[in-house]
């Protein structure tokens, strides 16, 4: 895809560098340009049906067990997303996360606090919603970049 | 002969496999009794020895008016919400559902499981499982939301599980 006549670069990493010591820990996080291998490991799971007399038919959101089964994927689909996005770290090898299997992807975050404080941990997560364009401040910050710009062109 | 009156209860058709078919009760009676059969021995004209005699199976009814029946989304590649004529003759949606009894050579059988919750909040909330449920009569009509159906099941006792609400 071009914009400008330039091709949009759209798998450009993230970078952190988290000093511990002597050590300079390296996180590169890449944007996730493709949710299909995720669904295909952990399908949205879909409210039941409900029949009302003369056959009427609804989605039941409000179901307790959807509102647990939707919850529970959420937290793997926000798992997924950010050791999908960091598997860009060179060298970065988890222990207890295995990339194909979905009720071991939460582990990742009691794996890093075996190594990284609270705040390192948010860092990191934060990383990777920067590089997959889930951080809205950066977003505003760049929108607001652009329209200071077109009103300093206009006013010129 | 236990009685439950079934508003504010919801019966579910359950399956061997995970399948199951949740109906909200607007209102009706399920009938269930757990007999047995007791055999007295004489000693000389006077009672002695008691044996239980043959095994008896749960006898089952029920007739209601239902509100919705609740089941898996037509999207999900399940074949949909099954009606309650289909969950108890393993047909339609319910086509694929396997037979509640561990046996395969015996006739398809159902879990009914009842789940009452008293109106007030300090009732405990009651399950009760009825295991292997063959009806024998059965009367359907989807338009008017009304199901009337009697049966056995292949126990002697019903399951009841009480918990706080």
């Amino acid at each position: 895809m071009k914009m400008n006549g330039k091709t949009i670069q759209g798998l450009t990493p993230e970078v952190i560098v988290i000093p511990k010591g002597e050590t300079e820990y390296v996180f590169k996080a890449m944007p996730i340009l493709s949710y299909d291998e995720f669904e295909k490991l952990c399908p949205t799971p879909l409210p039941p049906e409900i029949i009302k007399k003369g056959g009427a038919k609804s989605l039941d959101y409000e179901d307790k067990e959807y509102d647990k089964l939707i919850t529970a994927w959420a937290e793997k689909k926000a798992a997924w997303t950010t050791i999908t996005s960091l598997a860009a770290t060179p060298d970065l090898e988890w222990e207890t996360v295995v990339q194909g299997d979905p009720a071991t992807w939460t582990n990742y975050i009691a794996e890093l606090a075996t190594a990284f404080t609270d705040i390192e941990i948010s860092l990191i997560i934060g990383l990777t919603h920067t590089a997959c364009g889930l951080d809205q401040r950066k977003i505003t910050e760049a929108t607001d970049r652009f329209l200071a710009s077109q009103e300093q062109a206009q006013s010129m | 002969m236990a009685q439950i009156d079934l508003k504010q209860a919801t019966v579910t058709i359950k399956d061997g496999a995970g399948h199951s078919l949740e109906v909200r009760i607007g209102e009706g009676n399920l009938t269930y009794t757990e007999a047995k059969t007791m055999e007295y021995k004489l000693n000389r004209g006077l009672l002695d020895e008691v044996r239980e005699g043959d095994q008896v199976p749960i006898a089952v009814a029920f007739d209601f008016v239902w509100d919705y029946l609740k089941g898996p989304s037509s999207a999900s590649g399940s074949g949909g919400t099954p009606t309650i004529e289909d969950a108890l003759k393993k047909r339609g949606a319910a086509a694929a559902w396997t037979s509640s009894d561990s046996d395969e050579c015996r006739p398809y059988a159902v879990d009914l499981v009842i789940l009452y919750t008293p109106d007030c909040s300090t009732g405990d909330k009651e399950e009760i499982t009825l295991p292997d449920y063959r009806f024998e009569s059965l009367a359907h009509d989807v338009g008017a939301g009304t199901v009337a159906s009697s049966g056995n099941c292949n126990a002697t006792d019903a399951i009841v599980v009480r918990s706080a609400q």
